[in-house]
């Protein structure tokens, strides 16, 4: 049984100490919860600024970020395939691994996307329909950290949405309570906090009447009145002629705590710890109900306070597969398409997939379970064997990545040339792990990085920073590194 | 067809492809592993992690897997004079000075060209008339003197390369110099042997080493073969505790508490510290070794031995051979550590009657040129010794020396013996392999080397209902495949091919057969087959026989 870590203090915000320094840990920490991870550059800029700025600058990016490209096919529907098929696939697969380049190359907004993709779970095995995969990929992307309420009302009338759980067949006289019951339960209010069976058979009623014409591949929605339950429902002990937006106002007026904690608990849970603090998560649901669904306000006081950035709050997050396996690229801070090819971002797509983390493709409605449901013996060894993949395939193999790793690890070593393998190893280590590694594994991990670097060169100066083989002798350390079960975390 | 069978199954082709391109001094991978894997059965999850060295996974010791259809290796067990032979590689890294370990004596070349650091007459004990080793390696004398000891001289290989790394591989894979193979000669043999062990693996390692695995030695294509322990340290850790990682220690704070999850799940992946633990503790430390790293290599191998582990192939390293600038501070005494570990574990398998089954080999990437340099050293150079060491095989030389006065256009003597030639014999004499499977495993057809050991008889024909013997492309029928088995008893066959993760199986035949050989040809593409790894799978008599392809 774990316990919460509800001694620490609440949202207050994080001041640093002598204790509790602002440094590149605690920067990377912030950068690997709301991304994935970021480069010893980023890292360096960001403690320019203070905690509270650096958090504001990133939200504030995040806000003004540009809406995602439209592809050319957005709009296509069968008619505009016709039988070409290898376009369908095409265009099935660049969205995929669109977002995959982004983990690999942006972060935040791509990691949030994920987080309400595991929220407002659909599986394109479902719906199956490129133009519809965009719809739901770019409202995810858009509506990250915008208004809650607002994305709750467009995800419903989402043509993924609307075919995966049936709100297209959801019509007067034949209620479908799909949708209905998953936007209480899963998507705003929590299993069984604050309605009840009846509310779900009343909500489902005056839902009815959207549509899109799924067997088309035609993203267009429409409202067909003739489709709509018109009569009276009881929602909530409410009676009306409700409608969409009535159960939305209904839903964030009457049941307005349970949404706000149910919310807060879950973002609390992907970007903090698992076990959930009641305590903080009140005061997230606090400021949720104040700013009127806003969502940046919240992710703001989260992660500018004190309780954010406790030592007892690093290293607790047990990382999915795409944590892990992006995490050399963006520690490293690689690039695409220098760094990064599209054969390799492909792969990864299908490494995650492997992993239990395809994307656009949840297990089920109820998102990923995430945390310890990651990793058995099983999957824990296939990230080993990919990430040795990675290292070796995509990363030694590329000659400007081992140029980028040399000077990476000259800045990392602020430009000590002579610095000896130990202190190389020590200071790598403590850069991807975010900790000090004991003392036995820190010897094995030397042992890695000097590899088949005859022992001599290390004595007779033979071996610096400049030594040829420097790149592959960092990435054999990172090969060590990546396998210790302290990579899963972050 | 769903979308996912179109997803690229490039990632392992492209993946293998990258791998199989050299990576300097890093050649650590064993990524070319990478397999797809989609359902995480146990089954699959044996299959996708094969013997993938530290911490790869499987299963515990504790569950023998019954699939398991040993090879002649293991078929040999008891049935014949080298069923329990093992044997030790001494790998000395970074290029061993093998004219100042086995010494010209009295010739006058090597004593111009060396002034400064020759081994001077009274310095050595003589091997013979001619030869002699320096008076650092006097504990490997009594070796020599009572006919446990043979010199292989001059050993190299044609158009020789002066890199550590490449000439380092070319030995581990024992390609030609201008051949890039990706997998080890020990590697392959194992792999041979092991047929199934992507899905049904063995309990114990069949090979290992300590040090960390940058040496591709032990690499097939499957994965690497051996189990990689990194230092002593990681060693006591795995044999005292049964444990990986140390669960002990860590606090009840959360960040302690989610790491010893992981812990947790990282040592139960790691299969085979069970037997580990238990050949260690069956065993005692007896012999005195000498104080450092290469020492407490041999000392651990020889404990394992001792405690009847049942690996056959092991690998210790001795490193700082690369002897550019004053080499007589260095030089004796690698050779004098390297001589006395090597003493010390032979006469600690003695005491404990387990050094019959031993052979020990050195080898070194090359050695050095002959002259000395500026800096009182020798840079890098081409063909050295070997010392071969077992019980009772006699005190001979093999090869010729080096005629230092008739050097090649880079200054080095020719080589005398190819190493191909020495493994070779090896395998055949010592690990009696049916000389057809040496040769598959060299690559072609080397000639065992007469004397070096007694000549084995190969174990009979293991029992086995079948043989998946192997697939060719069918030079008939361009685009078609050849797999072809052999039965040894009649009885109903299934053979078929699917993805690595054991989806997407399309049977070949599924018949009954009566005993003979076979051949099934078939297109890939009529079974919708795209390009990629696949593996093919003969089930008969109770057994299963898997091999990789690539389509």
């Amino acid at each position: 049984m774990t316990s919460s870590v509800s001694t620490l203090a609440l949202l207050d915000p994080y001041v640093p100490t002598a204790n509790r320094p602002w440094d590149a840990r605690r920067a990377q920490h912030f950068f690997q919860r709301i991304g994935f991870g970021a480069s010893r550059e980023i890292l360096a800029q960001a403690l320019t600024l203070s905690p509270a700025d650096l958090v504001d600058q990133v939200v504030d990016e995040l806000l003004s970020a540009p809406p995602p490209e439209v592809p050319y096919w957005a709009n296509w529907s069968w008619d505009d395939y016709g039988s070409n098929n290898d376009l369908y696939f095409e265009h099935k697969r660049e969205l995929t691994n669109r977002w995959m380049r982004e983990i690999l190359t942006e972060g935040p907004r791509a990691k949030l996307a994920l987080f309400w993709h595991s929220h407002f779970a659909t599986e394109e095995d479902v719906y199956d329909c490129p133009s519809f995969k965009w719809a739901y990929y770019d409202l995810l992307h858009r509506s990250c950290l915008g208004n809650f309420r607002t994305f709750v009302e467009a995800m419903g009338v989402n043509p993924a949405m609307l075919v995966y759980l049936n709100g297209n067949i959801n019509v007067a006289g034949q209620p479908n309570e799909n949708y209905a019951r998953e936007l209480m339960e899963l998507f705003t209010m929590g299993e069984s906090n604050g309605y009840t069976q009846d509310d779900i058979v009343e909500v489902a009623r005056a839902l009815t009447g959207w549509r899109v014409m799924m067997y088309a591949c035609d993203n267009t929605v429409t409202f067909d009145p003739g489709r709509h339950d018109e009569g009276p429902k009881t929602i909530f002990g409410q009676t009306g002629n409700w409608g969409y937006d009535d159960v939305h106002e209904l839903i964030f007026t009457q049941r307005s705590e349970q949404v706000a904690r149910y919310i807060c608990a879950k973002i609390y849970r992907y970007f903090v710890y698992q076990v959930p603090d009641w305590g903080v998560i009140d005061e997230m649901a606090a400021t949720f109900q104040e700013n009127d669904w806003e969502l940046a306000p919240v992710f703001r006081q989260l992660f500018k306070s004190a309780h954010f950035f406790d030592d007892r709050i690093l290293n607790v997050r047990l990382k999915s597969p795409v944590e892990s396996l992006a995490g050399p690229f963006r520690l490293l801070g690689l690039q695409y398409p220098d760094h990064i090819s599209d054969d390799w971002i492909n792969n990864l797509s299908y490494e995650v997939y492997e992993l239990g983390q395809d994307l656009f493709n949840p297990p089920d409605v109820a998102g990923w379970p995430g945390y310890h449901a990651w990793i058995n013996e099983n999957t824990l060894t296939i990230r080993w064997d990919f990430m040795s993949g990675i290292l070796y395939g995509a990363i030694a193999n590329n000659e400007l990545s081992r140029e980028k790793i040399r000077q990476w690890t000259l800045d990392l070593m602020e430009g000590d040339v002579l610095a000896s393998a130990e202190s190389v190893t020590e200071v790598i280590s403590r850069f991807f792990l975010k900790r000090n590694l004991d003392p036995r594994l820190l010897d094995i991990a030397v042992q890695y990085f000097k590899g088949e670097v005859p022992a001599n060169y290390f004595e007779d100066g033979t071996w610096n920073l400049y030594y040829q083989d420097l790149p592959y002798q960092v990435v054999n350390l990172l090969f060590y590194l990546t396998r210790l079960p302290e990579w899963q975390l972050c | 067809m769903c979308e996912k069978d179109n997803k690229p199954s490039g990632v392992h082709k492209k993946a293998e492809r990258h791998l199989n391109k050299r990576f300097g001094s890093s050649l650590l991978d064993r990524g070319a592993h990478i397999q797809a894997h989609r359902s995480f059965g146990r089954r699959d999850f044996m299959r996708l992690t094969g013997l993938t060295a530290l911490g790869s996974a499987m299963m515990l010791g504790s569950k023998p897997v019954q699939a398991f259809a040993p090879g002649a290796l293991l078929g040999a067990l008891n049935t014949s004079e080298c069923g329990d032979r093992i044997l030790l590689l001494v790998r000395l890294k970074g290029g061993n000075d093998g004219l100042n370990t086995v010494i010209l004596r009295g010739n006058d070349d090597y004593y111009n060209i060396r002034p400064t650091i020759a081994v001077q007459e009274a310095n050595l004990w003589g091997l013979s008339d001619a030869y002699g080793m320096p008076n650092e390696m006097q504990a490997l004398r009594p070796f020599w003197e009572e006919g446990h000891m043979q010199v292989i001289h001059n050993v190299g290989y044609p158009d020789a390369n002066y890199s550590h790394f490449r000439s380092s591989d070319i030995w581990a894979s024992a390609s030609d110099a201008d051949g890039i193979v990706s997998t080890g000669w020990i590697g392959r043999l194992l792999e041979n042997e092991f047929q199934a062990f992507a899905s049904a693996p063995p309990v114990v390692p069949p090979a290992l080493q300590i040090g960390v695995e940058t040496n591709m030695i032990f690499r097939a294509l499957g994965g690497n073969t051996a189990l990689s322990i990194s230092n002593p340290q990681e060693f006591y850790q795995i044999a005292l505790s049964g444990q990986l990682y140390d669960l002990a220690g860590l606090s009840n704070s959360p960040a302690d508490r989610e790491l010893a999850f992981v812990r947790q799940i990282a040592n139960s992946a790691f299969r085979y510290s069970e037997s580990i633990r238990d050949a260690y503790n069956a065993s005692v430390g007896q012999a005195t070794y000498p104080n450092h790293y290469f020492a407490e290599q041999l000392s651990i191998i020889a404990r394992l031995i001792k405690g009847n582990l049942g690996t056959k192939v092991y690998l210790a390293t001795i490193d700082g051979f690369d002897t550019h600038a004053s080499q007589l501070d260095s030089h004796p005494l690698l050779l004098q550590r390297l001589s006395d570990s090597l003493a010390a574990f032979f006469n600690d398998l003695r005491a404990s009657g387990h050094s019959g089954q031993v052979m020990a080999m050195t080898f070194s990437e090359f050695s050095r040129t002959i002259y000395e340099n500026g800096s009182v050293g020798t840079d890098h150079g081409t063909g050295g010794p070997m010392l071969v060491m077992a019980e009772n095989m006699g005190s001979r030389f093999h090869g010729d020396s080096p005629n230092l006065a008739s050097v090649d256009e880079y200054g080095d003597p020719v080589y005398s013996v190819d190493f191909r030639d020495v493994y070779s014999t090896v395998l055949q004499n010592w690990l009696c392999v049916n000389p057809d499977v040496v040769n598959t495993v060299m690559g072609q057809s080397f000639a065992p080397m007469p004397n070096l050991l007694p000549t084995a008889t190969p174990p009979p024909p293991f029992n086995d209902p079948a043989s998946l013997l192997g697939h060719n492309p069918d030079v008939a029928e361009p685009g078609a495949i050849q797999i072809k088995y052999a039965l040894r008893q009649r009885g109903p066959v299934r053979l078929s091919i699917g993805l690595p993760n054991g989806y997407g199986i399309r049977v070949l035949t599924d018949s009954f057969h009566e005993r003979g050989s076979y051949t099934l040809r078939f297109r890939p593409s009529e079974y919708y087959l795209a390009p990629g790894e696949y593996r093919y799978r003969l089930e008969t008599g109770g057994r299963i026989y898997e091999r990789a392809i690539t389509l």
